[in-house]
């Protein structure tokens, strides 16, 4: 167990450094000079010079990297370009509301989802499990953004249940706070829900018809035990390694739920920046938005190997 | 009860869901089989996809109205003329989501075709040799897959440009390293099966092995994953053009048309109901085939009765 | 059809009341587009302490039947019915419902399977499975049931006792996984035990071990036993009574010792020409040609009779009743079953 750990370990740094590289050489991809390009046509040589000198763009390429990297390392994001503030500053400021609305929206799918793909695989056939599985499937055809105006138009506009717009922060007023981030939350997690429904279900009707089942049955447990005991128990392993796999999902959704609902977070960040040619702060937003994902994947592998006797106590 | 007869011509595998189906000639009989054996779910979806790309193929001539050019007032309802209404300037929507549908289609053809050529080579060649080759493309795939595919297309539309083909391009690039996993794991599982290590014990080629044996049936893997892919590139078009850096307005795509919606959604919401469903649909119909086809391809898929 | 339960010579008097008594067992099967008559009014009985066995290949009924006994068919798709299934003289079905109530007196029918790999939930440790099921369905407290999931596992004579009880099921070998089964099985308290073909998926080895313990159990604890298999060998090292189906009847029944000396069905008598005996030198094996019926598609009349080399018109047309042998303890359901010649295959002791 403890070599399998360390080797996804190397594993997962090795993908990070390929990927900080990655992520390096994007900025050298764009067309024509990409300090010419960030500042416009109209600046200043002095100020090109500057910039050049600054992202080390007159140095050889693998210093360059290897300064980078050091400075990524140590918390030195770069400066934002238009602004010269740092960018780990500007990425801490808008870091907590992606945070909160994709946990929100993982919190409401799990509760939602699990019991819902459990109902479907018990009542298989049945008008429940047709119900839920034609609400998965619309759930991963609409576009989280349509689903999001929808639900704006709505709730928001027409039943003025939710705030359409103005949002606050937490330290203003909490409960309002919590109120506006209801319908993001639903229209980013609906995706999230209808996969994790759908595996659910899958995962426990295999279950379901498994030995196991048969011998709780053959000593006299009650159906309820035999469900919520014997079954679920295993058809949650794989449900948590799918609910890991899609977060990634999740967290590249909120980049586009938070434009929708104009919510002050790290997706409109990046959006901004795009627009203005901010290569730092893009690049910076990437790359840790990547590394949060790599590292959920891995600890839900690591978790997997936990949860599955199997694989925790493997005899070899 | 299932029989294997090998010979190194002809592996004949009777059920033809479980087994793979070697020689091509087998292969393509069974395409037609495929039809009638579809799920009525899985026919819809395949009716209301065909409707939509021949709507796209056909929109210049169907088209009411001018796309570009204003033609009646601003923001108007549905109505006998303007059958979805008019857009902000005055725009025919129906004539707008007719070109948009190009778009849409244009993308999804291109980047499956792509994603599953690319990923089908790659994927295929390193399940099937290994070693350094497997090494490489899957270290690849996993650096391609560690950024969040939204993010991903974003990231690279924002370095490369906005435009149609960046954005196919874009997408590709994030597809393809699906593609290359589901047929690598597929290949992989096939290159051990014993009707494939008979082949090579009687002194197949690794290339005949390849295209003979294994390739049909992961042909069918990939093409349920074709499916998928087909429809996260719908979505993903829409959802860059909307954010405004994917296909840019005044060229109409389903995606920049709900953006362009939004500011007069109060006034007049149908401007973004109606593209809004188009995608939906579209790719509704899109994941109907996918999972009919998945349950043909894949019996441990099926539902069992 | 007939019923006929086969016991021993009758004492004067009173006759012991079975144990377990069936009579005309039917399980048919609705699936969409037909139904399966699985089982085809079958009966038998248990008597207290006897060991029986079932004898029969794939599709022949056997496995439905034991399910059946059990109580664990799901009821759609599956339909049982039958004229009696009495345990000790009370209808079966509401012992099992006043035992369930009372909490604490288990179960009258357990039953093990054939693949232990799958049989044990994988998450569960070894301890706590017993321990949930003596909690349960013996009324134990958490305490008893630990120490009495302990001696159950020194019962099936597992090593160690004390420590594997925080085992997990894949951390046994196939042979202890089924002890464990057997484990579970006897934490119920059952006066019944259904072995459906414990031995078929063990080594061979571990395969005698595992009947040595069936029957050592069965005898110290005076349990009946219902072991059903496709073997006859493997069958008559633990029963003493063999009931033989096919085609979802019983075909044949009667002790052990006299099937092997004078079967009266032709399909008994294949097996046993069928099977190699170790010792004995054959020029070559005998088949019985054909294949057997799939569940539920029987041929009309006899259903061994497109197979067996006596058919007659008769066989084609009716059903063979179950009749007792001129001279002999068994009963046989063949036409011609006086007529057969004599036939004594070696047995392996």
């Amino acid at each position: 167990m403890v070599t399998y750990i360390v080797k996804r370990l190397g594993s997962t740094l090795l993908t990070l450094l390929l990927l900080s590289i990655g992520i390096f050489m994007l900025i050298r991809l764009i067309p024509g000079d990409p300090v010419v390009a960030m500042l416009g046509e109209d600046a200043t040589p002095e100020r090109v010079a500057d910039l050049r000198a600054q992202y080390g763009l007159d140095q050889a390429l693998i210093p360059q990297f290897l300064n980078w990297l050091g400075n990524v390392v140590t918390g030195d994001l770069g400066q934002s370009v238009p602004t010269s503030r740092p960018v780990a500053d500007l990425i801490l400021t808008r870091f907590p509301v992606t945070l909160v609305l994709a946990l929100f929206a993982t919190l409401l799918t799990i509760v939602v989802a699990v019991p819902m793909g459990v109902a479907a695989a018990t009542r298989r056939g049945k008008l429940t499990d047709k119900t839920v599985l034609l609400t998965s499937l619309v759930g991963i055809s609409i576009p989280s953004f349509f689903l999001g105006i929808m639900l704006l138009l709505l709730f928001a506009v027409r039943l003025h249940w939710f705030p359409t717009f103005g949002f606050r922060s937490f330290s203003e007023d909490f409960f309002g706070s919590l109120r506006g981030f209801v319908l993001p939350a639903v229209s980013l997690g609906a995706l999230y829900l209808a996969i994790v429904a759908r595996m659910t279900r899958a995962s426990m009707l295999e279950v379901l018809s498994q030995d196991y089942i048969v011998t709780a049955e053959a000593s006299g447990l009650s159906r309820l035990r035999i469900r919520y005991r014997h079954a679920l128990k295993n058809a949650l392993i794989p449900v948590v390694t799918v609910v890991g796999l899609n977060f990634g999902a999740l967290l590249g959704g909120s980049v586009i739920t938070e434009q929708v609902f104009n919510l002050p977070g790290l997706g409109t960040l990046l959006l901004a920046s795009i627009d203005r040619r901010d290569y730092p702060v893009i690049q910076a937003i990437v790359l840790l938005i990547s590394v949060i994902y790599v590292v959920i994947n891995l600890l839900v592998d690591l978790l997997y190997g936990f949860l599955d006797p199997r694989v925790r106590y493997a005899k070899n | 009860m299932r029989r294997t007869d090998i010979t190194p011509e002809q592996p004949v595998l009777v059920d033809v869901v479980t087994e793979p189906v070697a020689p091509p000639a087998q292969v393509r009989r069974t395409r037609m089989k495929l039809l009638r054996h579809m799920s009525p779910m899985s026919k819809i979806g395949l009716v209301v996809v065909g409707v939509i790309v021949l709507l796209a193929l056909a929109a210049p001539l169907l088209a009411p109205f001018d796309p570009l050019a204003p033609s009646a007032s601003r923001l108007a309802g549905p109505s006998g003329t303007h059958f979805f209404g008019t857009d902000l300037y005055g725009r025919d929507v129906l004539s707008r989501m007719l070109i948009g549908a190009r778009v849409s289609v244009m993308v999804g053809f291109v980047v499956t075709l792509s994603a599953l050529v690319i990923g089908g080579t790659l994927g295929c060649v390193a399940g099937f040799v290994g070693g350094a080759a497997d090494a490489v493309v899957s270290r690849i795939t996993e650096v391609l897959l560690a950024v969040p595919g939204v993010l991903l297309a974003i990231a690279i539309v924002a370095t490369l440009g906005s435009g149609v083909w960046n954005v196919c391009i874009a997408l590709t690039l994030g597809q393809a390293p699906i593609m290359i996993r589901v047929v690598r794991s597929s290949t992989l599982a096939l290159r051990e099966r014993p009707f494939v290590r008979a082949a090579h014990a009687v002194g197949a080629t690794r290339l005949r092995i390849l295209f003979r044996h294994i390739a049909p049936y992961v042909l069918g893997v990939a093409a349920v994953q074709g499916t998928f892919v087909f429809a996260h590139a719908i979505l993903y078009e829409a959802a860059l053009s909307f954010l405004g850096i994917g296909v840019k307005p005044p060229d109409p795509t389903w995606g920049n048309m709900i953006s362009e919606s939004r500011a007069f959604l109060s006034v007049q919401p149908w401007n973004a109901i109606f593209p809004g469903l188009a995608i939906t649909l579209l790719v509704l119909g899109v994941n109907f085939l996918g999972d009919g086809l998945r349950d043909l391809v894949d019996p441990e898929n099926q539902e069992r009765s | 059809m007939t019923s006929t339960i086969n016991s021993g010579p009758r004492e004067n008097g009173a006759a012991p009341k079975p144990l377990l008594e069936v009579e005309n067992l039917r399980v048919s099967f609705q699936l969409a587009q037909r139904t399966i008559d699985a089982v085809r009014g079958v009966s038998f009985a248990v008597q207290p302490g006897e060991a029986v066995g079932i004898l029969g290949e794939s599709g022949s009924g056997k496995s439905v039947t034991g399910r059946a006994l059990m109580g664990i068919l799901k009821s759609p798709p599956a339909r049982v019915t039958a004229d009696r299934m009495q345990f000790l003289g009370k209808d079966l079905d509401q012992v099992r419902r006043e035992r369930r109530r009372s909490d604490g007196s288990g179960q009258p029918i357990a039953m093990i399977f054939q693949n232990p790999f799958t049989a044990l939930n994988p998450v569960f440790r070894v301890g706590n499975a017993l321990t949930e099921v003596l909690v349960t369905r013996r009324g134990m407290t958490a305490a008893q049931a630990r120490t009495e999931a302990v001696r159950l596992l020194d019962a099936v004579r597992i090593p160690n006792a004390a420590k594997r009880i925080k085992s997990y099921p894949h951390e046994f070998s196939g042979g202890m996984q089924q002890r464990i089964m057997i484990a579970l099985a006897l934490a119920l308290n059952p006066d019944v035990l259904i072995a459906d073909e414990p031995t078929t998926a063990l080594d061979v080895t571990v395969q005698a071990q595992i009947l040595t313990l069936l029957r050592e159990l069965q005898q110290e604890r005076q349990m009946g036993l219902i072991f059903i298999s496709h073997d006859l060998d493997v069958v008559s090292e633990v029963v003493t009574r063999v009931y033989v189906m096919y085609g979802g009847r019983i075909v044949e029944s009667g002790p052990v010792d006299s099937i092997y000396a004078d079967s009266r069905h032709p399909y008994t008598r294949g097996l046993l020409l069928s099977a190699p005996t170790p010792g004995v030198h054959k020029k070559r094996l005998v088949a019985i040609a054909g294949s057997p019926p799939e569940a539920g598609a029987t041929p009309p009349g006899c259903p061994f009779h497109p197979r067996c080399p006596h058919q007659t018109d008769v066989c084609r047309e009716e059903m063979p009743p179950l009749l007792p042998a001129a001279d002999g303890p068994g009963v046989a359901a063949c036409h011609h079953a006086e007529q057969l010649p004599r036939l004594e295959v070696e047995t392996h002791v």
